[in-house]
């Protein structure tokens, strides 16, 4: 189910939180098995068949987990994460790695063209974390409600943010309406769940409209650089929107149900290095590369070298998780070498002015941006013959959507500054009010585009 | 309050608002209840208001309210004009197709027929669009319809039923009302209902009754070195994009299936539109070979329903090697529909046997 969907907002989120709301007031034991139910729900309500999926992802790890507890044998863990970094492969990779292995010759490996479940990304690095941490000894078995409203809870299964299980956990055990600020939570998630759905439907499906077709067009052959420039801005500028938006939602949803999700955005475009930006864009996702792949890979423990190789690598590998093609591999790659520099940088003790250090940031993101936008090399290449001005200069750079959404995304404020000041006015409680219809109405105007993260 | 997020993002927020200086109200968890109420209150309050405002009104005249504050509809695009004209009590029958049968004035087949006709015509539209529009007539007829003229051109003999070339608004010809509510619900409905109430007071005309729109006004005849370039254009061969060489053909069992629906004494006349001779596919081309056996399909349709006509244009015929007769390869002026509009009417008034 889509947050920007009539059945999400005017049917599933009101009739859940009015369930919600009667359970935890008259029956708070059934609070957590509600909002299990309430996820599952809202998971296979875009195609019931991953039901099964996700039910037995959870079932199968809380077991293994349980087991690990009684056990503690570390072997349990090790098949674990295997398992569902295989189930992720299968489900996400099988093809793109046949399709390398046929490039060989003699070799015909079939492809499977599964279905990708939505979100398994999202949840298989769920499983990973909590099951990293119990082996580690930091964290201990959960009842299955509890493990599967980690996984599953509705507002992060899809596209995240990536909750660490101590984060969520101990708030299951809460009674959130009782607590004193239990309806400034939720007046405030209401604004998240506004702002969140404005930064989507007024500003990323709006630059949308600038990028699908110049990217189309570079898939056939060459665009101008009046084309590629705006392709490419609209999107750096798009996709922040669009996934900074569903974060937004998310957050502002799970805060009405009373649960604090993480942040995961800061301003990204102001980061004055690579490493900034990585610090602010995606926090949660990089975090996890940080704590679990990075940190497992030697992290800066063991030398330079193995430094570079281990931020590579991490980079090279967040890029494939992003998405099964050599496109995304690439984007992954530029990144490493990207972080490496800076890494060298700063060990050699060299300095540089924060404005000089912003452009080339924001430059670096702006043309690796390609990368992950295009189908394919060609496609991209297209583009970056564009960029470079190797083609025609073309017209009618639709530069305003563009304008606007730069000044949103480098001035800010952040949603989460933006909702945190206001005071509980009557009027800007009838403002919201108006602003979510007229947000209605514009996602009944167009095609409503799914958020860009759905895919990962 | 306490939300979880970086030390800098919370020393960023204290720090915009020791700088606002805001003045803090007296807040309780009773202030945020109310605001929640408000919220709550307005956003559905406006919501339902919307809605039962624009039922009301129905600004697209799909027939769904008990009240009219004006016949007819204000003067906008067919797509949605033509929900008005096709439950136009004063038309008992219609022209149904895109801009390739748009010349047909409906007001010449009354004229010769006796029979009232309205133009349902999408320019641009493809088979799924005219099917619609065809079962929305259909839908609000209380009486079958006496003929009914379909414009079969070269889309007609696709493979894929589900082709969409433009936006198409199937939500307000649907008979479902949940369809209906859910598409209503976009701000280009607000500027519909803006719109009518113009059209109420008498600030903007009404759409025609009949449909009926004369591109030659668009066209024109233009200089003599826009004529030149024109007929320039018409030399050069177009070819054809959609070429359908196997032997499912969605759209002619789709008509069929409609046709069968029909009383045997509506007279159904199958129109396949005049093509300038460079429009038609080339000798020795795929679409060549396709040409004859879509043509065939459609003329096993007529021959298997009583009262079926093929008025069939689409020929290497003297007329459409005329560039008099055209403004581009598909678009005929006036002088070649008025040849059209005489052989329906003569169809229709029995007068001139079926086209093998």
């Amino acid at each position: 189910m889509l947050f920007n969907s009539y059945a999400f907002l005017l049917v599933f989120l009101p009739a859940a939180l009015a369930l919600h709301a009667l359970v935890e007031r008259f029956q708070p034991s059934w609070r957590l098995p509600l909002l299990l139910v309430l996820s599952i729900l809202f998971y296979g309500y875009w195609d019931w068949r991953f039901i099964p999926l996700i039910i037995l992802s959870i079932v199968i790890n809380w077991a293994i987990a349980t087991l690990f507890a009684s056990t503690r044998r570390e072997s349990l863990i090790v098949i674990a994460i295997t398992a569902n970094l295989f189930v992720l492969a299968l489900f996400k990779y099988a093809d793109f790695f046949a399709g390398l292995a046929n490039m060989l010759p003699g070799v015909s490996i079939p492809m499977l063209s599964l279905a990708l479940p939505l979100g398994i990304s999202f949840f298989t690095f769920h499983h990973v974390m909590y099951l990293t941490d119990l082996r580690a000894g930091k964290t201990k078995p959960f009842d299955l409600v509890r493990y599967g409203l980690y996984i599953a809870f509705f507002p992060q299964v899809l596209a995240g943010p990536l909750v660490r299980w101590s984060e969520i956990m101990h708030q299951f055990d809460e009674r959130p309406y009782q607590r004193s600020d239990a309806a400034e939570r939720f007046a405030r998630g209401i604004m998240l769940l506004i702002v969140g759905l404005a930064k989507k439907v007024l500003i990323g499906d709006q630059l949308a409209v600038n990028v699908n077709p110049v990217f189309a067009a570079a898939e056939l052959g060459s665009v101008t650089v009046a084309q590629a420039w705006q392709g490419t801005l609209s999107f750096t500028f798009q996709i922040y929107f669009d996934f900074s938006g569903y974060t937004d939602m998310a957050l502002g949803i799970a805060l009405m149900f009373g649960v604090v999700l993480p942040q995961n955005f800061d301003t990204p475009y102001r980061a004055l290095s690579l490493q900034d930006f990585w610090r602010r864009w995606h926090m949660t996702l990089s975090r996890f590369l940080r704590d679990y792949l990075y940190i497992a890979l030697g992290g800066n423990r063991h030398g330079l070298a193995l430094q570079l190789l281990a931020l590579f690598a991490t980079m090279t590998l967040g890029g494939l998780w992003h998405g099964a093609g050599m496109t995304f591999v690439a984007w992954g790659v530029a990144h490493g070498v990207g972080l490496g520099v800076c890494v060298l940088w700063r060990r050699a003790g060299l300095s540089m002015h924060p404005i000089i250090g912003w452009f080339l940031t924001f430059l670096f993101v702006v043309l690796t941006w390609v990368l992950f936008r295009a189908e394919s090399f060609q496609g991209a290449l297209n583009i970056y013959e564009g960029l470079l001005g190797l083609a025609p200069l073309g017209s009618g750079f639709k530069w305003r959507a563009i304008a606007w959404a730069a000044v949103f995304a480098m001035i800010g404020p952040t949603a989460w500054a933006l909702v945190h000041k206001p005071q509980p006015h009557p009027l800007l409680a009838v403002a919201l009010a108006v602003m979510f219809i007229v947000l209605l109405l514009k996602i009944g105007d167009s095609e409503s585009y799914e958020f860009i993260y759905f895919q990962f | 309050m306490q939300l979880t997020g970086t030390e800098a993002q919370k020393e960023r927020v204290a720090g915009i608002g020791r700088r606002l200086g805001l003045p803090m109200r007296d807040v309780t968890p009773a202030t945020w209840r109310r605001f929640v109420a408000i919220f709550a209150v307005g956003a559905f309050g406006f919501l339902f208001g919307l809605l039962s405002l624009m039922l009301l009104i129905d600004p697209f005249d799909t027939g769904r309210s008990p009240i009219r504050l004006k016949e007819g509809v204000p003067q906008q695009g067919p797509r949605t004009a033509n929900v008005s004209r096709g439950r136009d009590p004063a038309f008992d029958s219609a022209i149904i197709g895109n801009s390739r049968v748009q010349m047909i004035d409906p007001a010449v087949l009354t004229a010769g027929t006796g029979i009232p006709f309205v133009a349902l015509v999408v320019q641009g539209g493809l088979p799924k669009e005219l099917l619609t529009t065809w079962d929305w007539f259909m839908a609000h007829r209380q009486k079958p319809p006496k003929a009914m003229v379909l414009g079969i051109d070269g889309v007609w003999c696709s493979d894929d039923l589900s082709k969409q070339a433009n936006p198409f608004p199937y939500w307000l010809y649907s008979l479902s009302t949940l369809d209906y509510l859910q598409g209503l619900f976009r701000s280009s409905s607000l500027s519909g209902l803006r719109n009518y109430f113009s059209y109420v007071i008498g600030q903007r005309p009404q759409a025609p009754r009949n449909g009926f729109w004369n591109y030659e006004s668009v066209y024109g005849v233009g200089t003599p070195e826009q004529l030149a370039h024109m007929r320039g254009e018409l030399d050069k061969p177009q070819g054809t994009a959609d070429v359908n060489l196997g032997t499912d053909f969605p759209a002619a069992r789709a008509i069929a299936e409609r046709l069968a629906a029909l009383p045997a004494d509506t007279t159904v006349v199958l129109v396949r539109p005049p093509v300038y001779i460079t429009g038609m596919p080339e000798q020795g081309t795929p679409a060549a070979a396709a040409e004859p056996v879509c043509r065939d399909i459609f003329a096993k349709l007529a021959e298997e329903r009583p009262n079926t006509h093929i008025v069939d244009w689409r020929l290497d015929r003297p007329e459409n090697r005329d560039p008099g007769n055209f403004f581009d390869h598909t678009h005929y002026r006036r002088s070649l529909a008025e040849r059209l509009e005489a052989e329906i009417v003569a169809i229709i008034d029995g007068k001139r046997a079926a086209q093998p």
